[in-house]
């Protein structure tokens, strides 16, 4: 399995990129989800998210989830990438990507790499209001 | 040489900002003593800043691995104290 495994801090997410290297002759399959700053949580209007990183720690463990992925399916390709810094309204923060000979497992390895990268990936982020702001400490 | 008897501890997220803004501190450990559990070190902490929220369920790493509360920390040694997961 190749895979991209990375944080990137300050610039915006390559989304052609991971795109194009997901591509595998063998794969018919291609699942992809993307995370986006939106404009509402709990109610409240947000302006700006801030995502901070243990990156070391962070491409440790994506690289871990990458790998009980692997073990699971049978996947060609495979991106995990992140955004640390401050992101505005609909700006992508996070990617996942896996490449599959059929649907199925595609879909299932995705929706497990964001749902564990939420829960055992070093990352964090501050909302900011127009009055104010705070840390999130959950993961939906 | 005189041996460390500190252990420095990177801070993340909230807790870097309720433990005042700085991205590392030192903790001192008592004279005579050369290593603490983590959850000693954590509920010294938690007696010392009652205030910071996230000190209660933080998780620790140390040389890059997850460390369970009864991990043992040496002087020296680098920790790291991370408030609860927010990624994505």
């Amino acid at each position: 399995m190749e895979r991209l495994i990375e944080i990137v801090d300050g610039s915006p997410l390559d989304l052609m990129t991971y795109h194009t290297f997901l591509q595998h002759v063998e794969s018919g399959a291609t699942t992809t989800f993307l995370g986006s700053v939106r404009d509402k949580n709990e109610g409240k209007s947000v302006s700006l998210l801030r995502f901070e990183a243990y990156e070391a720690l962070a491409i440790k463990e994506m690289r871990r989830l990458a790998d009980e992925a692997a073990a699971k399916w049978a996947i060609h390709k495979l991106v995990m990438v992140h955004a640390t810094g401050d992101k505005v309204l609909g700006d992508p923060v996070v990617f996942i990507g896996v490449s599959t000979k059929h649907r199925a497992a595609a879909f299932e390895a995705c929706r497990f790499l964001i749902d564990e990268l939420k829960k055992q990936v070093p990352i964090w982020k501050k909302e900011f209001y127009a009055n104010g702001s705070s840390w999130i400490n959950a993961h939906p | 040489m005189t041996a460390k008897k500190h252990i420095s501890i990177s801070l993340f997220g909230a807790l870097k900002e309720d433990l005042g803004g700085k991205s590392q501190m030192q903790f001192q450990l008592t004279e005579g003593t050369t290593s603490i559990s983590v959850k000693e070190l954590l509920e010294t902490l938690v007696l010392l800043y009652p205030e910071v929220k996230y000190l209660p369920v933080c998780k620790v790493a140390a040389n890059l691995d997850v460390v369970t509360d009864d991990s043992m920390i040496k002087a020296g040694d680098e920790l790291v104290l991370m408030p609860p997961f927010a990624g994505g």
